[in-house]
């Protein structure tokens, strides 16, 4: 996919949005979690993947409980941040006809490309994903 | 460049690039200096297969991005279990073509 501007910021609305729908869905919901796990990787193999725990971690978080959204999984921080900031920040670009958060994406993307940055990232993915065995997701 | 030089190019990475792509590689490759031929041979291409592969093994992980350079978008995919495994689905039949698309950017900064 050759990523344009508006391309990916069609991309990431959809994304942030089908969030939000997964998110309203999960606490409206009655039925337990073990029910409305969607993990491939947990429902093909039965081991957690590194993000399992992220919706319940999303969820503490909007009742204001940080730390206990870091125990459930410390992904739920950064998607937050991106489910709260994109929207505004693309919403912004739309209406002063500018693209500041395509050129912060591809710049972040070179950035977190670079081994000095990826593999510590990649350290603490792995590091993740151990802990969420340990907590038996 | 010499014609036997380009066809000899084409014939042996023609896989790493859509099909559509192949007379214009070709057309370039003619066109530009002797110069940039080594440049241009030892561009590190992926495989879409190997790309395939990867994305069945390690999709809902996202490592079939990170491994094309779509850095942004495998971290998407790291983070939201492989968009539900829908993403992953979807990219099982998305990741050869992007795989060669990747490829056809990387040349490109060589024909132009």
């Amino acid at each position: 996919m050759n990523i344009t501007r508006n391309r990916l910021y069609a991309f990431v609305l959809a994304l942030c949005t089908a969030g939000y729908g997964w998110l309203a869905f999960h606490q409206l919901s009655d039925v337990s979690d073990s029910d409305t796990r969607f993990c491939f990787l947990k429902t093909a193999t039965g081991f957690p993947c590194p993000a399992c725990g992220t919706t319940r971690a999303v969820d503490a978080l909007l009742q204001g409980q940080v730390w206990e959204a870091i125990q459930w999984n410390p992904f739920g921080l950064p998607v937050a941040i991106i489910m709260i900031v994109a929207p505004l920040w693309i919403a912004r670009d739309y209406i002063v006809k500018a693209d500041s958060f395509f050129r912060f994406y591809q710049k972040a993307e070179m950035k977190l490309s670079r081994t000095g940055i990826a593999l510590p990232l990649l350290a603490l993915v792995l590091a993740n994903w151990i802990w969420n065995y340990y907590k038996g997701y | 460049m010499e014609v036997q030089k380009v066809d000899m190019y084409i014939m042996s990475n023609a896989r790493y690039f859509e099909p559509h792509q192949i007379p214009i590689i070709r057309d370039r490759l003619l066109a530009i200096d002797d110069s940039k031929w080594i440049m241009i041979q030892t561009i590190p291409l992926k495989d879409p297969q190997t790309s395939l592969i990867v994305s069945l093994l390690g999709g809902s992980l996202g490592i079939d991005r990170f491994m094309i350079g779509d850095t942004g978008i495998g971290i998407g995919k790291l983070l939201t279990c492989g968009g539900a495994g829908i993403w992953t689905i979807v990219d099982w039949f998305m990741i050869q073509g992007a795989t060669r698309e990747k490829n056809m950017q990387k040349l490109q900064q060589f024909l132009y």
